[in-house]
């Protein structure tokens, strides 16, 4: 194998940053990280994960330059940013809608844990709050042939004490490379005048800045789709670069897969190293009783814009009030060549309110995967 | 001492009976199938301070299908091969490393756990943790390992779920102008394919055989308000998610009532339909999402059902023959539903391929008075 040596020198840039996250290639947050706010793990087979928390008043939990490196492997960026960047909760006969993140504080409103409430975690103290858990959990099978794997993953559990409800964040990232973003609700359902408990729709818009490998502006945006043929017995695959900004519908007659590439280098010479996101919660996603713009698309691709950082009510100072939301962001169809692309990803569930609810609201979570493509060029374990 | 049987359904041996730490109680019978796999029967569910009711009579795994996107080969996996018999892997204790082993005969066939699922639920700082019945088998079929799972939790919802793992099993060179499926690494191609999984559940809620009925429940805007739609399915059908409605389904019982005398029943939910595929004419079983059906013994399979009878029965070869409108009303029904699995294959797939999952929620809907694990 020819050693590129501009890739190497990527590497030792790359270990760099790791060690300081005090330099960032990407033109956005170039906060530094401190000390406290640095979460690593380790697995016991040598994989890993570095990201920078905070808390956020609007968003709570928010991560940062978050960095997976498989055993025996240098780490590389997957994302520059990420977080639960708006909620909505309405009941059925809602008549506005109402933003839990910008209009409620999500992040502000951080629950206090005890031991109890991380049984087999850890505690960490985030804007001086007991309020983040750190957990590792067998997962089960990693693989299972000839040989086999047990796997695990890493999870982050913050709460949200809105009462009578409560939000939960969980971002859980597997010893392989997965990502794993989830919301919670649970709490207590209020009554409306009619003293009956109403059914109601939890809209969820994930914020995802990824910036991968050394360089957060070369990223490009593919969607991959199989289209059957006429008699459906095949499928033709298809690869095209979504080059502006834009805002997709899964589609499940052609399988529309959207794929966040990392250039055009390769990665140990063999292929350009990607993160795929894989939606779910389809049977829910076209519910939109307000006819909100931001709820019409599944996923959003724009430019970076520190102007944009809410998927819906958006309104912050000193930005265009009217580009409030992610179907506005994508308007003038900004050029995604050579910028820092961000994807937003909304999802919905309906939920049918039930006396099973009652006194206490079982946690419903709802959760969506980033899973790396040809992050490697074979499966690293 | 006098020999006590304690399963009344099945030998002692294939009875499982797990009170989970919140004192909900799980108890079923298994057995082995040459198809089918490992098959649930006669499963029970108590809530801390319910009744011990019968949820469902018999819960299989129906077919799992794997058309290639080159048409190639489309493998029928249950009927064609089976994941009962030899594709039955025994257990050994690294499989299982947290869990207790069950045999079928001298063969290791189960895996059972006890998991921690998180938070039951939380208001402000008051909280429970729950937990989850699990077990699961594995079936080699091919180069794929399958992994049926069986997940039972403490507030009475269940997820059956079907991993895949063990290694591409179709790979070919890169030299064709199509490309059927994504460039791998090393000039290979490994090609896209889909698993279409099929359950099959004969619900008998609260034990009662003929008094289950399916409801479809859409939610369309009209005078600015989400507005509930249900059609009672009174003869056999077949249904698919329809995301603008947000529809879902419920299985509930014509004699179980809660204490506010709503019926009792189980929300059906299909949240990963995303991937969901109408195959070809040939294939009509994958046209829908979820099928009703009346109940009959001889069909068991999704597709290829016909292949699986003994000279000179007869009986329907799918199930898009079994749901042929034949009144449902007081009758035994079985649902169907169905979630898929597109695999666009990825580098990290080779040599060994992670697990990936697909999974349906079973979610108790009016059959707690309140939740059941508050206080």
């Amino acid at each position: 194998m020819v050693l590129n040596k501009q890739l190497l020198a990527g590497f030792i840039l790359a270990s760099t940053l790791f060690c300081s996250q005090t330099l960032h290639a990407a033109p956005e947050p170039s906060k530094t990280c401190s000390a406290a706010n640095i979460i690593t793990k380790k697995f016991p087979s040598g994989a890993s994960w570095k990201m920078c928390a905070e808390i956020r008043t609007e968003e709570g939990l928010t991560l940062s330059q978050i960095y997976y490196a498989a055993p025996n492997k240098s780490a590389r960026r997957v994302l520059g940013e990420a977080s639960l960047s708006q909620v909505e909760a309405i009941a059925d006969t809602a008549t506005t809608p109402s933003y839990v993140v910008t209009q409620q504080n999500l992040g502000k409103n951080l629950q206090t844990l005890s031991s109890a409430d991380c049984p087999s975690g850890s505690i960490k103290v985030m804007a001086r709050v007991n309020g983040l858990c750190r957990n590792t959990q067998e997962s089960g099978y990693q693989y299972k042939y000839e040989t086999q794997r047990q796997g695990s993953f890493f999870e982050l559990v913050t709460h949200y004490n809105l009462a009578p409800h409560v939000y939960s964040v969980r971002w859980r990232f597997y010893e392989n490379g997965i990502i794993e973003p989830a919301l919670g609700i649970s709490g207590q359902l209020s009554k409306s005048t009619t003293n009956i408990l109403e059914n109601f729709t939890i809209h969820a818009g994930w914020r995802l800045d990824f910036d991968l490998g050394n360089t957060g502006t070369d990223d490009q945006i593919f969607e991959v789709t199989s289209t059957p043929s006429e008699d459906r017995l095949t499928k033709i695959v298809n690869i095209a670069v979504l080059g502006r900004e834009n805002a997709r519908l899964q589609d499940p007659e052609l399988k529309r897969l959207w794929v966040v590439k990392d250039g055009v280098t390769p990665y140990e010479g063999v292929s350009v190293p990607a993160y795929d996101i894989v939606p779910n919660n389809y049977s829910y996603s076209r519910v939109n009783l307000l006819n909100e713009p931001w709820l019409k698309q599944d996923i959003y691709f724009t430019k970076y814009n520190p102007c944009e950082r809410y998927a819906a009510d958006n309104l912050l100072n000193n930005c265009p009030k009217q580009i409030n939301n992610a179907a506005r962001y994508i308007a003038n169809r900004e050029s995604l060549a050579n910028a820092d692309s961000v994807v937003w990803y909304r999802q919905s569930y309906h939920h049918i309110v039930r006396s099973d609810d009652g006194l206490r609201l079982g946690t419903i979570w709802n959760s969506f995967q980033l899973v790396p493509r040809d992050w490697h060029s074979q499966n690293q374990f | 001492m006098p020999f006590t049987q304690a399963a009344e359904y099945c030998d002692d041996a294939y009875y499982i009976d797990v009170t989970l730490p919140n004192q909900t109680r799980w108890d079923m019978c298994w057995e082995h199938r040459g198809l089918s796999g490992i098959s649930l029967h006669h499963v029970f569910y108590k809530p801390p301070k319910g009744l011990r009711l019968m949820v469902l009579y018999r819960a299989e795994l129906a077919q799992v299908h794997v058309p290639y996107d080159d048409n190639g080969i489309r493998y029928h996996d249950i009927t064609d091969y089976g994941f009962g018999r030899s594709s039955l892997l025994a257990l050994a204790k690294e499989d299982c490393p947290t869990g207790q082993l069950l045999n079928y005969h001298d063969k290791s066939a189960i895996c059972q756990t006890t998991q921690n699922r998180g938070e039951a639920y939380r208001l402000g700082s008051e909280t429970k943790q729950g937990h989850a019945l699990n077990l699961f088998s594995v079936s080699q079929i091919g180069s794929y390992s399958y992994i049926p799972r069986w997940s039972f939790a403490d507030d009475g919802s269940m997820e059956f779920s079907v991993g895949a793992t063990g290694a591409l099993q179709r790979i070919l060179a890169d030299d064709q102008v199509q490309r059927p499926g994504w460039n791998i690494g090393y000039d290979k191609v490994g090609i896209s394919h889909l698993h279409n999984f099929f359950w099959r559940l004969d619900f008998d809620l609260g034990g009662q055989r003929n008094k289950d009925y399916v409801e479809q429940v859409d939610f369309a805007t009209q005078d600015a308000k989400l507005t509930r739609q249900s059609i009672v399915f009174t003869k056999e059908t077949a249904s698919s998610v329809a995301p603008e409605l947000a529809r879902t389904w419920i299985v509930t019982s014509t004699v179980l009532k809660n204490n506010k005398k709503q019926a009792m029943g189980y929300e059906i939910q299909l949240n990963q339909s995303g991937q969901r595929d109408e195959g070809p004419e040939i294939e009509p079983f994958t046209k829908h999402d979820l099928y009703i059906t009346k109940e009959k013994s001889c069909e068991l399979y999704a597709s290829h059902n016909l292949s699986t009878l003994e000279e000179g029965e007869s009986c329907a070869d799918n199930l898009a023959d079994f749901a042929d409108g034949e009144s449902i009303e007081n009758e035994d029904i079985v649902v169907w539903p169905t979630v898929s699995f597109y695999h666009m294959p990825r580098a990290e797939d080779m040599p060994n391929m992670d697990a990936h999952w697909s999974s349906i929620r079973l979610v108790p809907l009016n059959w707690h008075n309140q939740n059941p694990l508050a206080r």
